[in-house]
């Protein structure tokens, strides 16, 4: 996937999620992203640490946590990591429903909040 | 001043998504059924668009907007059939809904019913991106190899179809239809596979039918939005 012009959506996020809640100096940001959600991680990373001296003055780390493949199956519940792409339940051979893997989710932000800043309702 | 961990949980591209829904209700509304065709280069998504034109001979209005690196050699080919716009991306691998919108607006869309966006040839970049179409469609053509689902997941877990090109040359080459049926059906139980060939026609009136039949389940469902 073209992972730059997904950090520049992210940096995006980032800083109207930073405008706002009143954040100050960002330090980190904690991203979650699924097996199967065309992003490769790496180089992720290498885009962000590129892209981000554009935007902040100061470093700001980049935490990415890959979420396994996982789906449910719809005939016997059974749970369990998709292996090799093959989407049938390796129990009793029904349809699978996927209930993790596929996404990109900015989880949180490690930032200065200066005392008695409230957040501002959105 | 404290350094704090602030939750946030939000999808990066929810807005995206969100943009991509609103455009898919807005053709739905209009009649209009939306394919986005990704393929490998070559894999002959424009010579099916010529096909199709063929077999609708002026029956079914169909606009093209076509997504290439350079050029507008797609959209040469295509514009003595129909309402057709290149979108060239100047190098990204991928058209992305902001092009696919301002392209539609220098189309000719009076009386279109199916809007056919020609993704950018490649099979993994395009499979991420959600142009707001209503139907995903696959091509693999039989000179590609019979092993591409399982090294293109995501093409095809997305997919809503398959469609099977230059099959008057299966006496020529080693790929089994069947073989490659099973190889995506591990990825996408029940995806619907259709072999055709653009050059012959073979297959075409198959694949023209089944997205008839598309569109008159979307016209039932649809619901006028403000």
């Amino acid at each position: 996937m073209h992972e730059q012009s997904l950090v520049k959506t992210l940096i995006d996020q980032v800083q109207e999620e930073s405008r706002i809640r009143g954040l100050g100096r960002v330090h980190e940001v904690h991203l979650r992203v699924g097996e199967f959600s065309g992003i490769e991680p790496r180089l992720l990373e290498s885009a962000f640490a590129e892209m981000a001296p554009a935007y902040w003055d100061t470093l700001v780390q980049l935490s990415v946590e890959v979420m396994p493949l996982t789906a449910t199956c719809e005939t016997c519940h059974e749970v369990f990591h998709v292996e090799g792409f093959h989407f049938v339940c390796p129990r009793c051979g029904g349809n699978v429903q996927v209930i993790a893997g596929e996404e990109m989710q900015l989880v949180s932000l490690r930032a200065e909040r200066q005392a008695g800043c409230e957040e501002v309702s959105q | 001043m404290s350094i704090e961990t602030i939750p946030i949980q939000k999808d990066i591209q929810g807005k995206r998504q969100a943009d991509a829904e609103l455009w898919r209700r807005s053709l739905m509304a209009r009649g209009i059924l939306c394919v986005n065709i990704i393929s490998s280069p070559g894999a002959g998504k424009t010579s099916l668009l010529q096909a199709m034109a063929k077999h609708w001979s002026g029956r079914n209005r169909m606009a093209v907007l076509v997504g290439d690196i350079a050029t507008d050699r797609d959209a040469q080919r295509l514009a003595p059939w129909m309402p057709v716009k290149q979108l060239t991306t100047g190098g990204a691998c991928h058209l992305e809904l902001s092009l696919v919108q301002s392209g539609w607006e220098q189309l000719d869309s009076a009386g279109v019913e199916f809007l056919i966006i020609e993704n950018v040839g490649n099979l993994i970049c395009p499979a991420s991106h959600d142009l707001g179409e209503h139907l995903r469609l696959v091509v693999l053509s039989v000179t590609e190899g019979d092993d591409k689902p399982g090294k293109y997941p995501k093409a095809f877990r997305t997919s809503h179809a398959c469609v099977i090109n230059k099959v008057d040359l299966l006496p020529y080459v080693p790929f089994s239809v069947s073989a490659v049926t099973l190889d995506a059906h591990r990825i996408q139980p029940g995806l619907p596979v259709i072999p055709v060939s653009a050059l012959s026609g073979e297959g075409i009136s198959q694949w023209c039918d089944f997205l008839t039949e598309k569109r008159q389940q979307l016209l039932l469902t649809a619901e006028p939005i403000e």
